[in-house]
């Protein structure tokens, strides 16, 4: 009997790591390397790659430049409705991503609330790289407005109150002393919005279709080549894996690129007031 | 130099904060129980907290008049704020720090504050008492016309405040600005600040030289927060003059002091001398009770007898061999007493 305890541990250890890395290793192993790498250089992956570096791009740029004041703003101000508004920001995380998708269409489609407006500016949305734009943010910015917002909670308020007694004014304050600080936390924050984006599929294809070469970024390239070109999904699909292991690698490597930078502020923790 | 003037009021939690002050070249102490809306004062000052009432001036510079709706952000308020933890920025040097709030000053005030050698340091390097150099500095590079120190000893460790204490003592009396020091510890007050503030629920109990707080406590809180002993009793007009004090724990007292009903007598650790048995002396009170407590402080030695708690130095505490428990007579005279209404 005492043996069998042990055993059961290596074996469940075993299985769990096996079911989980199989996978990943299938994609890598079902077809040589050389036909891999092929699939990779096809005119489909490298157009679904320029598609998604592009969309993601601008909407991790948007992510950033809206997101990191916006959560600023909320984390360091007390206002009747913060809860309500800290849960809003929190909903689209939850949703199932058709319900983003439709929920896009029904904002910004030709017959959506704005769509008259769009449509007397001369714009159309859906099926563009904006909609893949628009539903990437969607989908990840939540992500890291919710971190950003517990990065800059974690401030402790007399540093940015010292930084204004010494003649800071609000915007420099937020520059050198809240920024620095939260840096760390905003990194881990933005590289998991970064990936949820990147894995973006649901929304997209409904509210911006799958046109190679414009909409058709590599999530949906898998999807679309997999019951035509079985061998192309799996090149894309090593491709994905690769971008993905890259950021989990930074998000990993974060901590420590923190502590370098800054005493005390670690990944969520809060700061000390030295 | 310009005299800060300030009155503040704003409703708190379970009390109003309402103080009216006029603070000119020197320092004055606010000293209370944690709670008591000090540092409120001291962040309303700053510009960092906007009470619902009041003004503050500097000269014929208003910072902050509710009624004509004037309140300039803290960055156009010429104050220095040292804050209880020093909220040093953990990710700047120290000469970062320094210079955050001006470059001008740093060589100098490196130099004035002796953290030439941690200069290149980081806060989280530093120990207390060098923690408390960086934040003065810092304080200090802007040139402010009032400072502003919450808590400035209480993050050190008692080996260190000793020395720190002197120090910023020195600077207090070189600086010589309008400075408002916050602290729960009577002793500090005293030793750093021209004027004592006692201020207990938001309100200002006391004000006056740490000497006259003692000479003529206004109230037993204010007695017992400069470290008096209070023993509540009822008093009634006694032999010679005196009052005879009828005291709650069932012995009586003598003052020179006049005072009528309950009242509180008041007598500092200092003025009680301890012996083993019932001395034939001057002195006209008597208290028999066992040691409870005995803490060395320095020279000195404090020794709790009963209700009462007496200094006596390490010498005669030596020489009396007293150790908890032993029986000892705590003797005060009636001239060493005071009396507040309780």
């Amino acid at each position: 009997m005492s043996r069998v305890f042990p055993a059961a541990l290596v074996l469940a250890t075993t299985l769990a790591l096996g079911f989980l890395l199989l996978p990943i290793l299938a994609i890598f192993l079902r077809i040589p390397p050389g036909d891999l790498l092929a699939g990779m250089r096809s005119e489909a992956a490298i157009d679904a790659l320029l598609v998604t570096v592009k969309t993601s791009a601008i909407a991790n740029v948007l992510i950033l430049l809206v997101g990191t004041p916006a959560a600023y703003a909320i984390a360091s101000r007390r206002f009747r409705g913060r809860p309500l508004v800290i849960t809003l920001i929190e909903l689209p995380l939850v949703l199932p991503p058709a319900v983003a998708g439709i929920g896009l269409l029904a904002a910004f489609g030709r017959f959506g609330l704005l769509g008259d407006e769009l449509t007397a500016l001369g714009l159309s949305i859906p099926f563009t790289q904006v909609a893949v734009v628009l539903a990437v943010t969607f989908v990840a910015s939540p992500f890291y407005l919710r971190a950003a917002i517990a990065a800059f909670e974690a401030v402790d308020p007399n540093l940015p109150a010292a930084a204004r007694t010494l003649g800071a004014s609000p915007a420099r304050t937020f520059f050198r002393i809240a920024l620095p600080l939260a840096g760390g936390g905003l990194g881990a924050g933005w590289a998991l919005a970064f990936a949820r984006g990147i894995g973006e599929f649901g929304a997209t294809i409904m509210f911006a279709g799958s046109l190679q070469g414009v909409t058709q970024t590599l999530s949906l390239a898998i999807y679309e080549q997999f019951d035509i070109a079985f061998d192309l999904a799996l090149a894309i699909g090593a491709e994905l894996v690769v971008v993905s292991a890259a950021i989990l690698l930074v998000v990993k490597l974060l901590p420590s690129w923190t502590r370098s930078t800054s005493d005390s502020t670690t990944l969520f923790a809060p700061s000390r007031s030295a | 130099m310009d005299s800060l003037d300030f009155r503040l009021d704003h409703p708190l939690r379970s009390f109003a904060l309402g103080v009216e002050l006029q603070v000119g070249r020197e320092t004055l102490a606010l000293v209370g129980p944690s709670g008591a809306g000090k540092s409120s004062i001291l962040r309303a000052i700053a510009g960092l907290f906007r009470p619902a009432a009041g003004r503050i001036e500097l000269g014929a510079e208003t910072w902050l008049d509710t009624e004509r709706r004037i309140s300039l952000p803290p960055e156009r308020r010429s104050v220095g704020l040292v804050f209880q933890e020093y909220a040093l920025f953990p990710h700047l040097t120290v000469e970062s720090n320094i210079g955050f709030g001006g470059r001008g000053r740093v060589r100098e005030l490196l130099e004035r504050f002796g953290i030439s050698a941690l200069a290149r340091a980081r806060p989280a390097d530093l120990s207390g008492g060098e923690r408390q150099r960086v934040a003065l500095a810092r304080a200090l590079a802007r040139d402010p016309a009032v400072l502003l120190l919450d808590e400035p000893l209480s993050a050190l460790d008692a080996h260190t405040k000793a020395t720190v204490r002197a120090e910023l003592g020195a600077l207090l009396r070189e600086l010589r600005l309008p400075t408002i020091l916050v602290t729960h510890d009577f002793e500090d007050a005293a030793a750093l600040a021209d004027r004592v503030g006692v201020i207990v629920d938001g309100r200002i109990l006391q004000l006056g030289p740490s000497q006259g707080l003692l000479a003529a406590p206004a109230s037993g809180f204010v007695a017992s927060f400069t470290g008096a002993n209070l023993l509540p009793g009822t008093a009634r007009p006694g032999p010679d003059g005196l009052t005879e004090i009828a005291l709650d724990s069932g012995t009586t007292a003598f003052s020179t002091a006049p005072g009528a009903g309950r009242v509180g007598v008041v007598v500092y650790p200092w003025e009680i001398a301890l012996s083993s048995t019932e001395p034939v002396d001057s002195a006209l009170n008597h208290v028999r009770g066992a040691v409870t407590s005995l803490v060395p402080l320095g020279n000195r030695v404090r020794v709790a007898v009963g209700p009462l708690t007496a200094e006596v130095t390490t010498g005669s505490a030596e020489r009396l061999g007293l150790r908890e428990g032993d029986l000892v007579v705590a003797s005060f005279k009636a001239t060493a007493t005071r009396l507040v209404a309780l």
